[in-house]
Parts: structure tokens; C-alpha cells; sequence
């Protein structure tokens, strides 16, 4: 079992406080506006302190990246897309803080807070917003893979099991006591959670994760902040889970032609596509047109006089 | 009365439902270890089409290594031979892979041979079908395996016994290739 963070706990204690506020009310031992007053004050309290956990989190990431050389993107929206299943599609205003970019153990990492904001409307028609956080870590992968969830083993994973949930059940006891596995394709389920990959998922640092292949990534997600203490811990995780997915995997999906473009790669192809500014330049009339026979294609030319810094236009090429 | 006939209906419902979800159950592994199979068997032909290729290869090289080359040949065609059980495949499979072990291990007294680009897309592809009938054998001995322990459990025994369901079998390496080789320098 995962030991509660300091965050967690304050939370936690928030939350016994106010139930406790409650049921004294409730019960008339505390008046009405001396609860009204130490309601304000807590969530006042817990605003203040959240505010100052996410300052500090914003921070530690910052620190971590320069002396790392990592990149470091106070907010984002481009993960929100990417990717699917629980927390990607919790629906409302979603959107990624404090995101780190970098390499590790030869992999892209990436790790960053992944805020869900819900709007809701009282009985008043007051809107109030609610905010879930989660803490993502992923490893990039060279092949896009279909999903496929590792996850705990849970009361509520068994019950769903005896009423035909799915859990792929491998050769190994202690693996499917400790974890269920969840792909559409069970085929392709049981290629991926391979004997190296079992021996992996029963080491003690994965415990307690929520383990996910999908869209050209392997992630690890937990609800709640995590700071650049446990990065490592993470980092691990899903770089060790990627270099164990099966050679003859990732071989299949990439012939099949699921490959992943490498961002760093240069850009291939004729000269007009891939050198910058050519379709902005006012001077782009056509692939490989030459119209004053000169030998050089129109697009290459110097910019003529009377289209200088007129972008867009489609003025006659000299 | 009545409600003692009422609670007889019901339970006889019940098991009636129960029996007809056991027994779909049942036929849903059969079939999903039938199609496992099939994943493996087409594997396996795969390597089976690669062999020839490979022999002549190694042919063009290693002229005098007749035995060697026959000993794969024969085991292709004997693996390749339809009608076998998972059990008999698997030990046509087993003497095939030594067969090719061999071969490769010769093939290392031929630098010529080794740099080959075609003896290593070969030796490539089929470290790649290996791979893949590896990973369809372990597909296929869970279905087996899930399949077996329904079969033998109460109360689906009852139905599986009733409709003439029987034990499937594992594909198995053979003793000899757990055991551990004997190098002596």
C-alpha cells in the first residue's frame, strides 16, 4: 500500500474537519454562524494551501529542468488530445501544468500535472468549478501501440471479472493476483505482458501504479501531484517498461505502418517543402514552375520589387 | 404449496441458465484454443517456407556440410507433413529447431557465408518467427490451460462431461532442450 503524501494528509484532515463541522451543526452543538465562519476559514485554509503546493511544485519542476536540461512548460494543452481512457476523458476543461520534456535512459520522458476542471451550476445557478488533478509520466515510444491497461488488483476488478470483465490471465500467480490486465485484442494482451514483462511488473517500485500503453507511449498515472522527489521512481517504471515490450511487437505494429515520426529528424523531401517561409513568400506559383525559363524554379527566385513584403500574394513570378 | 412450486421453478430457471452459460462458455474456449492453434500453425508454416531458402544458401557455401543440411531438410518436411496433434507438432517442431541450431552453429566456420545478406535476412526473419510462435505458444497453452481447468472443475464438469468436452493438450518443449547444455572448452 502507497504511504499518503503530506498533501494528501492535509487534505485528508480538511476533509475529516468538515464532516466533523458538519455533523456538529447538524446535531446543534455548533451554531450556525460560528460554523459558517470556521467553514470559510477552512476552505480559505485549504485554497491558500493548495495554492502553495502548487507554486512549490511549479518550482521544484523549473529548478529540476535547468539543472537537468530538460524543457520545462508552465502550461499546455497538448496532451489533452492525445490520448484516451480515465483521466484523458473525464470530460470538462482539460489541461497539463509544470509539463518536463526530456531524455532518460535513451527514451523521450515526459512527466506533467494533468488538471480536469469541471464547471457546475447549484440549485442558485451559482457556477462553481471543481479541479481533479493527476500526475503523468510517460516514456515515448517509436511504435504507436493499441491500448492495453495494467492496473491493480482490486474487490472491484473481481467483481467485474465474475460478471465477464476482462483480465488477461498469464502463466504466473503472483502476477495475476497482483495485477489486471486489460487489452480488446486478449491476443495481443498476452504478446505484450511476456515472461520479461512479468518479472518487471512484480518488482516492488511498480506498486500501486496505474500502468497504460497507448498512443505511442507507455504512462504511469496517480491521482494528485507528484513532485520531482519520486521522478526517478516513475521514470523507471515506464523506460523499463518499454524496452521490454517484445521486439516481435513492435515489429508487427511498425510494419503495419503504426511508426512513430521522430520529432528531431530532419525534414525530408524537395526544397520547396521543406525549407521555411516558401508558402508565406508571396512567391510560391506552383511546384517545379519556371515560367521565365531561367532554369531556377520560380519559388527560388529573389524576391521581385513589387511583391517585397507582401505576403499571400499571388502576383506573376519573374 | 404453491410457493413451494414457485421456488422449485425458479431454482429449476436458474439452472437451466446456469447450464446453457456453462456450456456457450465451453465452446467459446474450444474454439478460442482451435484458433490459437491456428495462429501457431501458421507461424510454423512460415518457418517451413523460409528452410528451402535458407538451405540453398548455405549450400552455395558450405559444400561439404551434406549431412548437416539433409538433417534440416528432412525435419522440414517431416514438421511440414499435415495431420499432427499439438503434442507430435511440438516434437517435429523440437527436432527441427535443433536441426537448424546446428546449421547455424556450422554456418559460423564460413565468414563468407555469415556476411551473406541474404543468410542474415534469413537468419533474421526467422529469429523474428521464432519469436512469434514463442509468443503464440504461450497464447495458446493459456487458452489451454483456462479451458483444461473448466473441464475439470465442479460444477462445469458436470456439463462438460454431459457433452463430451475433453482436455486439450499443452504445446511442450521437449526434456532434452530444458536442460541446460554441457559446453566444454
Amino acid at each position: 500500500m502507497r504511504r499518503m503524501t503530506t498533501e494528501g494528509a492535509v487534505r485528508t484532515a480538511a476533509a475529516v474537519v468538515a464532516a466533523l463541522g458538519v455533523v456538529l451543526f447538524v446535531a446543534g452543538v455548533l451554531p450556525g454562524p460560528v460554523a459558517f465562519v470556521l467553514g470559510a476559514a477552512l476552505a480559505l485554509g485549504l485554497a491558500a494551501y493548495e495554492g502553495a503546493v502548487a507554486w512549490r511544485h511549479r518550482d521544484e519542476a523549473a529548478r529540476f529542468a535547468l539543472s537537468h536540461g530538460w524543457e520545462h512548460l508552465p502550461r499546455t494543452a497538448a496532451y489533452s488530445t492525445r490520448f484516451e481512457g480515465y483521466p484523458f476523458d473525464r470530460g470538462g476543461r482539460a489541461y497539463q501544468t509544470d509539463v518536463l520534456r526530456g531524455s532518460y535512459g535513451g527514451a523521450r520522458c515526459a512527466t506533467f500535472t494533468h488538471v480536469v476542471a469541471q464547471e457546475s451550476v447549484d440549485s442558485r445557478g451559482k457556477t462553481s468549478e471543481t479541479r481533479q488533478t493527476y500526475q503523468v509520466t510517460l516514456a515515448e515510444l517509436d511504435v504507436d501501440l493499441p491500448r492495453v491497461d495494467i492496473v491493480p488488483e482490486s474487490l472491484a476488478g473481481r467483481v467485474a471479472q465474475a460478471f465477464g470483465g476482462v483480465d488477461i490471465e498469464v502463466e504466473s500467480h503472483a502476477f495475476n493476483e497482483r495485477w489486471r490486465v486489460i487489452a480488446k485484442d486478449v491476443r495481443y494482451g498476452h504478446d505484450v505482458v511476456d515472461p520479461r514483462m512479468i518479472a518487471r511488473l512484480l518488482e516492488h517500485d511498480v506498486e500501486g501504479l496505474s500502468i497504460r500503453i497507448d498512443g505511442g507511449a507507455v504512462m504511469v498515472w496517480s491521482v494528485g501531484r507528484e513532485g520531482v522527489r519520486t521522478l526517478a521512481r516513475r521514470l523507471n517504471v515506464v523506460t523499463g517498461i518499454a524496452r521490454r515490450i517484445p521486439a516481435h511487437v513492435v515489429r508487427e505494429y511498425t510494419d503495419r505502418g503504426h511508426g512513430v515520426a521522430d520529432p528531431d529528424a530532419p525534414l525530408t523531401g524537395p526544397a520547396w517543402a521543406t525549407t521555411p517561409g516558401v508558402l508565406t513568400s508571396g512567391r510560391y506559383t506552383g511546384v517545379g514552375v519556371d515560367a521565365d525559363g531561367d532554369g531556377v524554379e520560380d519559388w527560388a527566385q529573389a524576391p521581385p520589387e513589387d511583391t517585397a513584403g507582401t505576403l499571400g500574394s499571388d502576383g506573376p513570378a519573374r | 404449496m404453491e410457493w413451494f412450486l414457485i421456488a422449485i421453478l425458479v431454482i429449476a430457471v436458474i439452472i437451466v441458465i446456469w447450464a446453457i452459460a456453462a456450456y456457450n462458455g465451453l465452446v467459446r474456449l474450444r474454439n478460442l484454443v482451435q484458433e490459437a492453434w491456428r495462429q501457431i500453425d501458421v507461424e510454423l508454416q512460415r518457418r517451413h517456407d523460409l528452410i528451402p531458402n535458407l538451405v540453398e544458401t548455405v549450400k552455395g557455401y558450405a559444400k561439404h556440410e551434406r549431412e548437416t543440411l539433409e538433417a534440416v531438410t528432412q525435419a522440414r518436411t517431416i514438421a511440414a507433413a499435415p495431420g499432427s496433434s499439438p503434442a507430435e507438432q511440438a516434437q517435429q517442431e523440437n527436432i527441427l529447431t535443433q536441426a537448424l541450431g546446428r546449421l547455424f552453429a556450422v554456418a559460423e566456420a564460413y565468414p563468407d557465408l555469415k556476411a551473406n545478406q541474404n543468410f542474415m535476412q534469413l537468419q533474421q526473419e526467422l529469429t523474428n518467427t521464432e519469436d512469434r510462435i514463442a509468443a503464440g505458444r504461450r497464447f495458446y497453452n493459456a487458452n489451454v490451460r483456462t479451458l483444461n481447468t473448466r473441464i475439470e472443475t465442479f460444477p462445469t464438469m458436470l456439463i462438460a462431461n454431459m457433452f463430451g468436452f475433453h482436455r486439450e493438450e499443452y504445446f511442450e518443449t521437449e526434456d532434452a532442450a530444458r536442460q541446460a547444455p554441457n559446453v566444454q572448452f
